[in-house]
């Protein structure tokens, strides 16, 4: 904030005169300093159909608005203010008025043509510099016309990282396990960021819970109860099969994939003591890395794949610690919020941990460093804030809002400056796990 | 051997046995029911096939579109650019010193002779720069209101509602007079500008910063990039070349400040006695990755 105001203050300083040789002409120059908080406007004009029903690109200028204005860099013009109609020729070589786009204070112009052939569509899509009247991308897509969100929210990336440089996540996924009807068995589900499209992952009517993202994307580990017993399985989301991996003992949840997606580490209770073990994808071979005489749960590994944090009643409560696993010993405890602390999330940056703590006698969200230092408030509300989970590229989290049985899936910007609901409409929304970049 | 091997023939060998034929038909039936059964259970139960494959086609890379002349640009300076390059790093060396100390060199100076003069004037100094500051919020107020009301009326009516800063009155004579670098120490070059020149170079300055949208994402990491530029304005206020002496290394840095240009033309008409007979005026850049005070 502060940097936002310091540099916005004008600052005008004549550097220098220096004197050009080849015109002997005094040249002047000016300093100017970045300017902070401003958002490059952007122009979505309404996109083309060439074949097909309207109605589908009618939708995308709207998913590429909320995709763009989520990353707080971007804000999109009102469309009243449009000078230009886009037309068919403009994909076949005609120009559009940069001048016009120029005006109404456009930087950016996104057109977009949309065909579709029954089950199928082409989406052509270009991002304008409007200033300087060049493409900076421009990409058509082809696929089954219920992914047309989904090749919005591809090119919402190409348009962020044609001016940052910044991959976006707009097509990522976020799993959860919630209840579908009004019964007691929880399926797992899968909605994309835009809270759009959920469907479900399984469908047997038992307890199926704890979704966990393989580094890859393309595996799902979660505990299903489908069997009578709690067993971990792995279902793989490009062909649907599915194996199961953790079998021994009883109650078993998995906390995360190691980065390099060859194990998983889950928490499993033996006899009654409930451990952190690593659990190799390719055998199921099991070695314990986290024991202890109370109850270790909820483990999540650190990016580089060193140190583990994970929670343990070890002190009298529930709490978070963070492990080196290279160490025998040396288990810090690094929550200091309240009486009760646990879901702990290693954000893909390795800066921060964000965890659930309870304190005033609800949960909410809270973020620390590795070592335990600077603890922030990062989510609270009138209800619970729980099971933060945070964003491939580390700027936002997820996390499960619930009050009085009704919950909901919120998410923040990762600095608690901007937020909003992911999802809702199912009862008992929980663990919510954001999936790797694609 | 051959009699051995002949009574351990197979018996699917043996055409005369209908039972077994019988059976195998049975066998082969039961095979292929538990085989439908099973590609029907599993495609029933499966769930969705999450990723489907969408085809992508690069509009840009796949030749279909002439190449961007600013990716030359972002990769190699050009040879005008490293001609210059020398003389560019001399301008930029000194001025920045000299913007930087604007505070500190005085300071330095004046405490060995009177510590209250100085504090009186480093008063007066900050001042200055809320005023600057309070007036420069006004005009970008009054900015983004025109810009929006010109965005909004324009329709059909293009010419009537340009969005011009210079409709709008200059902050210089509203609270800060052109004062060459304040008259402090440390500033060298400064004194020697006229006051016209300073006031046009003040709404160049406005005009210019007022396009500039830097990517907060790339801002991240821009602390010491320095762009520098040269352009030409002709005597309508129209950019009619842009040349870059000095580029940052970040290409989204640089293309920032190349549209913060080519948005900001027209820019404020060069006054007659700036061109010195001539129909354009030349006018040099530098933008700062690295926000003040900061």
């Amino acid at each position: 904030m502060g940097f936002v105001r310091r540099s916005s203050i004008m600052l005008l300083f004549v550097a220098g005169v220096v004197f050009f040789p080849a015109t002997a002409r005094a040249i002047l120059y000016i300093d100017i300093n970045a300017p902070g908080g401003r958002r490059m406007p952007v122009a979505l004009p309404p996109f083309v159909t060439a074949a097909g029903d309207a109605a589908l690109a009618a939708g995308i200028p709207k998913v590429l608005a909320d995709d763009l204005g989520m990353t707080a860099l971007f804000e999109v013009i009102p469309s009243e203010a449009y000078l230009e109609k886009i037309l068919p020729s403009h994909f076949a070589g005609k120009l559009l008025s940069f001048p016009d786009w120029k005006l109404i204070g456009a930087e950016a112009v996104v057109i977009g043509k949309v065909e579709a052939r029954g089950d199928q569509v082409t989406v052509e899509m270009r991002l304008y510099d409007s200033t300087m009247g060049k493409m900076m991308a421009g990409r058509r897509y082809s696929g089954p016309a219920r992914h047309v969100r989904l090749i919005a929210h591809k090119f919402a990336n190409e348009v962020l990282y044609a001016f940052t440089g910044v991959r976006g996540i707009f097509d990522t996924e976020i799993a959860f396990s919630a209840r579908p009807g009004k019964g007691r068995d929880k399926e797992i589900y899968v909605v994309g960021l835009d809270g759009q499209d959920a469907r479900p992952i399984t469908n047997n009517r038992s307890f199926n819970l704890f979704p966990r993202w393989s580094p890859d994307g393309n595996t799902l580990a979660y505990t299903s109860f489908r069997t009578g017993v709690p067993v971990v399985y792995l279902r793989n989301l490009r062909d649907g099969t599915e194996r199961a991996l953790v079998k021994f003992g009883n109650t078993k949840s998995p906390g995360c994939f190691s980065p390099g997606g060859d194990s998983l580490y889950a928490s499993v209770s033996v006899d009654g003591n409930s451990d952190i073990y690593r659990v190799r994808i390719s055998d199921a071979a099991v070695e314990k890395v986290v024991e202890g005489w109370g109850i270790e749960v909820s483990p999540s590994i650190s990016p580089d794949g060193k140190k583990i944090a994970f929670v343990s009643n070890r002190g009298g409560s529930p709490q978070v610690y963070v492990k080196d696993l290279a160490a025998s010993s040396g288990e810090r405890r690094i929550s200091h919020a309240g009486g009760y602390s646990t879901s702990p999330s290693w954000s893909p940056g390795s800066d921060r941990i964000a965890f659930t703590s309870q304190s005033g006698g609800k949960f909410s969200v809270y973020t620390v460093n590795p070592d335990g230092s600077d603890q922030r408030l990062l989510a609270s509300g009138d209800g619970d804030s729980t099971d933060p989970s945070y964003s491939p590229d580390g700027r936002y989290v997820v996390y499960t809002f619930q009050k009085k049985g009704y919950s909901e899936l919120r998410i923040i910007s990762a600095d608690g400056q901007w937020g909003k609901r992911l999802f809702s409409g199912f009862s008992g929304v929980g663990s919510p796990a954001w999936s790797p970049r694609r | 051997m051959v009699r051995r091997g002949h009574r351990v023939q197979p018996l699917a060998t043996e055409p005369g046995d209908r039972l077994f034929r019988k059976m195998l038909g049975l066998s082969g039936a039961l095979h292929a029911a538990i085989f439908v059964l099973g590609v029907a259970w599993l495609a029933l139960s499966a769930p969705p096939v999450r990723i489907t494959p969408i085809a992508v086609v690069d509009l840009i890379s796949g030749g279909q579109f002439a190449p961007q002349p600013a990716e030359a640009t972002r990769k190699s300076p050009t040879a005008e650019a490293r001609r210059e390059a020398p003389a560019a790093r001399t301008r930029a060396s000194t001025p920045p010193a000299a913007k930087r100390g604007k505070e500190a060199a005085p300071a330095r100076e004046v405490s060995r002779q009177d510590a209250r003069a100085f504090s009186e004037r480093i008063g007066k100094m900050r001042e200055e720069r809320a005023n600057r500051a309070k007036v420069q919020d006004a005009v970008e107020a009054i900015q983004r209101e025109n810009a929006v009301r010109a965005a909004v009326r324009g329709i059909g009516d293009r010419v009537a509602h340009r969005v011009d800063l210079s409709a709008i009155p200059p902050p210089a004579k509203v609270a800060v007079p052109p004062r060459a670098g304040g008259g402090m120490p440390g500033a060298p070059g400064s004194a020697r500008v006229p006051p016209e020149i300073l006031a046009y170079a003040r709404a160049l300055d406005e005009k210019v910063r007022a396009n500039w949208t830097v990517p907060e994402l790339a801002q991240k990491d821009m602390g010491g990039l320095i762009v520098q530029v040269r352009i030409t304005i002709e005597k309508d206020g129209r950019v009619s070349n842009v040349r870059m002496e000095k580029v940052s290394g970040n290409p989204y840095f640089d293309d920032s400040v190349r549209r913060a240009i080519q948005k900001a033309s027209p820019l404020p008409i060069p006054p007659a006695q700036l061109r010195g007979g001539e129909d354009h005026y030349d006018v040099g850049f530098r933008f700062f990755g690295e926000g003040w005070g900061s």
